[in-house]
């Protein structure tokens, strides 16, 4: 499969027959940001908003999210869209009852070490949201990530959003709140989304991912 | 026949299953040459997106037209203004999308499922007007598969109760009710530009409404920013819509004629096939309307020799990939939020009667005949096709 520019995707999609969403290139560019991100999950999602809400629901959670002080308004937005309290939280004060912890990345590498420290020592679950860039460097340890693929704005030219995850049964659920038009095994999950990708989402995210790749060999 | 029948050891009737999907597939190059201008340089983008609600706006006959990333959230965006503030429950058909009652859920309401009226298969008005009460923050009504629901009547229960109404058309884009266009209507309609719908965008879909402060309020909601509408602040949520699909839509747009115009060949040969056959009956649309002849429904009655779920499994056998009609109703369904449920009686009767039949623009009529053999052949061989009433 060669993409090289957005005149090449409808090409493809006229040669598939695959009009409708979540079609064989929205498959190979799961396969490949996990091959790019060495992650077992990669389950892309409409958009930056919806991944984070799909993120958050899909944990199962009730109650208060840490949301750290960097993160933008829809990302505090998308807390309340999964019914959880956003608490506004720096790394020197943070309260000893939240459930997750959602932390903003905006350089790449290791994010809010403070945050994700109290994280691990109370068990609440730990959520990076990669805003303004793409980075291959994810946080270690057992954290949820989600990034835009194909702009840094989140805006209109973002071409679709990822949740990363090493967690099978997580990613299942996460699918299932998403939907896959039934092609995966049937997760129980508080409510379905319309989260899917087009193809063309998908073929302008693997025209962006190669040329990343090119850039850096 | 009966040699060519998988069920019999035969290839079968189709090389290639045939779907109730629309499916429509505009020109390759006119996709190519829109998606050219959109990502052509500084401002393409949105000079493409904007061009696509003019033309929508123009099309629906609607003052305004908002695009959003997709219908199903277009759908949670209209509902979340429109409700009325501090009220808590949506009343919806049950006969519907299988996906409408979590479209309530994540505007953070609560489904209240009402029964249809047998005679269009549509929220019955009246069901809605029993039903509404202390809780109830909007009426959402919904157009059925073929025609339109009972716009006069679901707008005065609106009117008098003082309950907005948001309508989703997602199922009758190019239809007129009253000769007015669906999307004329002022409130808010909801529309879908998946590539199973009529245009296909392969995704996104759109609110058309006539009031400035709402298509503004829902221009704002969709950068995800908090929006204050009708005395209320509610949170948005990014919905905006990708170029690309506009690419693909207003090519749709532009050979609309021709999409409509072989719906309409599929459905007169349909019509044709089944008018003189016992027990099957098709559902016509109302052709003093405009219509786009998109879904071919047909109801199998106590006298077609074979229960409509056995007549769908012989089928589906054979390639033929029809589908029970909005099956399960909601109402049926588990949900891990609160729903309610009212009198279902009308619904109740017509679940197990209906069945999509294969249509749009990858059907040809010598499919439709086909098809129609088949089920002439099922009747009369009913024996071998299990299940009987």
């Amino acid at each position: 499969m060669n993409l090289a520019n957005p005149n090449d995707i409808v090409e493809h999609i006229y040669g598939s027959g695959y009009f409708t969403n979540h079609g064989p290139l929205a498959k190979k560019l799961e396969d490949s940001l996990q091959d790019f991100f060495h992650i077992e999950n990669a389950v892309v999602v409409g958009n930056e908003s919806l991944a984070l809400i799909i993120a958050l629901a899909g944990l199962d959670l009730t109650g208060r999210v840490g949301v750290s002080v960097h993160c933008p308004e829809f990302a505090v937005n998308a807390v309340a869209w999964a019914e959880l309290e956003p608490v506004s939280t720096q790394w020197d004060a943070v309260p000893d009852d939240l459930v997750a912890v959602l932390a903003c990345d905006r350089r790449g590498g290791e994010t809010d070490p403070a945050l994700l420290r109290h994280a691990g020592s109370h068990r609440c679950k730990f959520i990076v949201h990669q805003h303004g860039h793409f980075s291959r460097e994810l946080q270690e340890g057992p954290v949820i990530t989600v990034t835009t693929v194909g702009a840094t704005s989140g805006g209109p030219t973002a071409h679709c959003a990822v949740i990363l995850t090493d967690d099978d049964a997580l990613a299942e659920k996460y699918r299932n709140i998403r939907s896959s038009y039934g092609a995966r095994k049937t997760v129980d999950v508080r409510a379905t989304a319309n989260g899917r990708v087009s193809e063309f989402q998908a073929g302008m995210a693997l025209i962006f991912l190669q040329n990343l790749r090119k850039q850096m060999v | 026949m009966q040699k060519r029948l998988k069920k019999f050891g035969g290839l079968g009737l189709f090389s290639m299953p045939i779907s109730t999907s629309n499916l429509y597939t505009p020109r390759k190059e006119t996709v190519i040459r829109y998606l050219s201008r959109g990502l052509g340089g500084p401002g393409g983008e949105a000079a493409l997106l904007f061009e696509l609600e003019q033309r929508l706006s123009d099309y629906h006959q609607a003052e305004h037209c908002v695009l959003f990333s997709t219908g199903f959230w277009a759908l949670v965006a209209a509902i979340k203004l429109r409700a009325l503030s501090g009220k808590t429950q949506v009343i919806i058909p049950s006969f519907t999308y299988r996906r409408l009652a979590d479209v309530v859920y994540w505007a953070g309401l609560i489904p209240v499922f009402v029964d249809i009226d047998a005679g269009d298969l549509a929220v019955s008005p009246r069901a809605v007007a029993q039903n509404i009460g202390d809780e109830t923050a909007l009426i959402l009504a919904v157009h059925p598969l073929v025609n339109c629901c009972d716009v006069t009547a679901i707008m005065e229960v609106s009117r008098s109760s003082g309950v907005p109404v948001v309508f989703d058309a997602v199922e009758s884009a190019h239809e007129t009710y009253a000769g007015r266009r669906v999307g004329s209507f002022g409130g808010g309609e909801v529309f879908s530009m998946h590539a199973s719908k009529l245009v296909n965008g392969l995704e996104g879909g759109y609110v058309c409404t006539n009031e400035a402060a709402f298509a503004s309020a829902l221009e704002r909601y969709k950068t995800g920013a908090s929006v204050a509408f009708a005395g209320t602040t509610r949170r948005g949520l990014n919905g905006l819509p990708h170029v690309g699909h506009a690419a693909f839509a207003l090519a749709g747009l532009d050979e609309l004629a021709g999409n409509v115009s072989h719906n309409q060949s599929i459905y007169n040969c349909y019509r044709k096939h089944l008018s003189d056959k016992a027990g099957i009956r098709l559902l016509e649309f109302d052709e003093k309307e405009q219509t786009s002849y998109k879904n071919i429904v047909i109801e199998v009655r106590e006298n077609f020799p074979v229960t409509r779920d056995a007549l769908l499994a012989s089928m589906n056998l054979e390639s033929i990939l029809a589908r029970k009609y909005y099956y399960p109703p909601l109402h049926k369904k588990r949900f891990s939020y609160p729903a309610i449920i009212r009198d279902m009686t009308q619904t109740e009767f017509a679940e197990s009667r209906y069945l999509n039949l294969p249509c749009g623009s990858r059907v040809t009529e010598q499919d439709v005949h086909t098809v129609c053999d088949f089920i002439d052949f099922v009747a009369e061989n009913h024996e071998w096709f299990g299940e009987t009433l």
